[in-house]
C-alpha cells in the first residue's frame, strides 16, 4: 500500500539562460529577458515526494529528519545563495532552466534518498515562481 | 442659511496593487576582506549573486470618484507599476544593472526609499496620494515605508 509524502524546501539563487553556442541575437530571441548578462534571481521551492509503505511501528514511510539531511546536504546547501551558472558543480556546462535543474537534482538525490531504505524517491517538483514549475519522476 | 457650515470631507479609501519582479543581488563592502564580508552578510555576500521573487505592494489613498467608484483608475496604477518597478527591475541584477545600487546597498530598505519618490510623483500626477509601500523578498521578510511619515 503505497503512500506518497511530500516535503518542501526553499532556496534563493540567481541564474542566466543562454547557450554559449548561440549568437547574441539567437540568445535574445530564444531566452528573451532571461538572457540578461548579469542574471536575475528567484526564490525557488523544491518539493520532494517519496513513495513507501507506512512502517508498522512508527506509521511513517520515511524519517523526515533523515530526508531533510539528505536534501540539504546534496542539494540545498549547494544552491542556496548561489549563482546557478557559476557556483554549482553539478550544473556546470548546462543551461539552468527549471527543467534542467530538476533533472540534475534528481541525479543528486535518487541514490541517497533511496539509501534511507524505507521509501523511494517518486517525484521532484521545482517551482521558479508561483506560476512556473518543472516536475521530474526519473 | 444653516447655522453650522457643514464641510464635505470625502472619505479616504486605500487601494493596494501588487507588482512582482525577479532579480539578483548581493551584499559586499569593497573595503572589507572576503572573511569580513562573510561575517557580516553570510551567504548573501556571494559576489556571483543570488536572487529573489520580489513583491511590491503599493497603497494609494484617496476619495472614491463619484462617477467611477475608484480611488485611481486600475489601468493607470498598473501602468505606473510597470514603468517604475517591473520594466526597470524585472530579470535584472540590482547591483550591476541599476545605477542607484552601485552606490547604495540593494537592501529592501534602500529599494523602498529608491522607489518611493518615483511612485509618489507618478501617483500624484494622477491626482492621488501614495500612502505606503511594502516590499518583500520572500515570505519571511518585508519592509514598509511611508515616505518618511509615521504610519497612519
Amino acid at each position: 500500500m503505497s503512500v506518497y509524502l511530500t516535503r518542501k524546501y526553499d532556496f534563493c539563487a540567481t541564474h542566466r539562460l543562454y547557450n554559449p553556442e548561440f549568437s547574441d541575437e539567437q540568445n535574445c530571441e530564444v531566452f528573451r529577458e532571461c538572457n540578461n548578462i548579469n542574471g536575475h534571481g528567484h526564490n525557488y521551492e523544491l518539493e520532494v515526494t517519496v513513495e513507501g509503505t507506512p512502517d508498522a511501528k512508527t506509521g511513517m514511510i520515511v524519517d523526515i529528519w533523515a530526508l531533510d539531511s539528505v536534501v540539504k546536504d546534496h542539494v540545498i546547501q549547494l544552491v542556496d545563495h548561489k549563482n546557478l551558472n557559476l557556483d554549482v558543480d553539478f550544473l556546470a556546462g548546462q543551461i539552468p532552466t527549471a527543467e534542467i535543474i530538476v533533472k540534475s537534482f534528481w541525479q543528486q538525490l535518487e541514490k541517497p534518498v533511496n539509501k534511507l531504505g524505507t521509501a523511494k524517491l517518486y517525484r521532484l517538483r521545482l517551482l521558479e515562481t508561483k506560476n512556473n514549475f518543472a516536475e521530474y519522476r526519473g | 442659511m444653516p447655522s453650522t457650515l457643514k464641510i464635505f470631507m470625502p472619505e479616504s479609501v486605500y487601494l493596494t496593487r501588487r507588482a512582482k519582479f525577479s532579480a539578483a543581488h548581493y551584499f559586499w563592502l569593497e573595503d572589507c576582506t572576503p572573511d569580513e564580508n562573510f561575517a557580516r552578510f553570510g551567504p548573501s555576500s556571494n559576489r556571483n549573486g543570488h536572487g529573489h521573487n520580489y513583491e511590491v505592494l503599493v497603497s494609494i489613498k484617496g476619495p472614491c470618484d463619484a462617477e467611477t467608484g475608484m480611488v485611481i483608475n486600475l489601468k493607470d496604477i498598473k501602468q505606473i507599476l510597470d514603468d517604475v518597478v517591473v520594466t526597470p527591475l524585472n530579470f535584472k541584477n540590482l547591483n550591476k544593472d541599476i545605477p542607484h545600487f552601485k552606490t547604495h546597498f540593494p537592501t529592501l530598505e534602500n529599494l523602498a526609499t529608491y522607489l518611493w519618490p518615483q511612485l509618489a510623483d507618478a501617483i500624484t500626477r494622477q491626482g492621488c496620494e501614495l500612502d505606503s509601500l511594502k516590499i518583500s523578498e520572500d515570505e519571511d521578510l518585508y519592509v514598509e515605508y511611508f515616505g518618511g511619515k509615521l504610519p497612519a
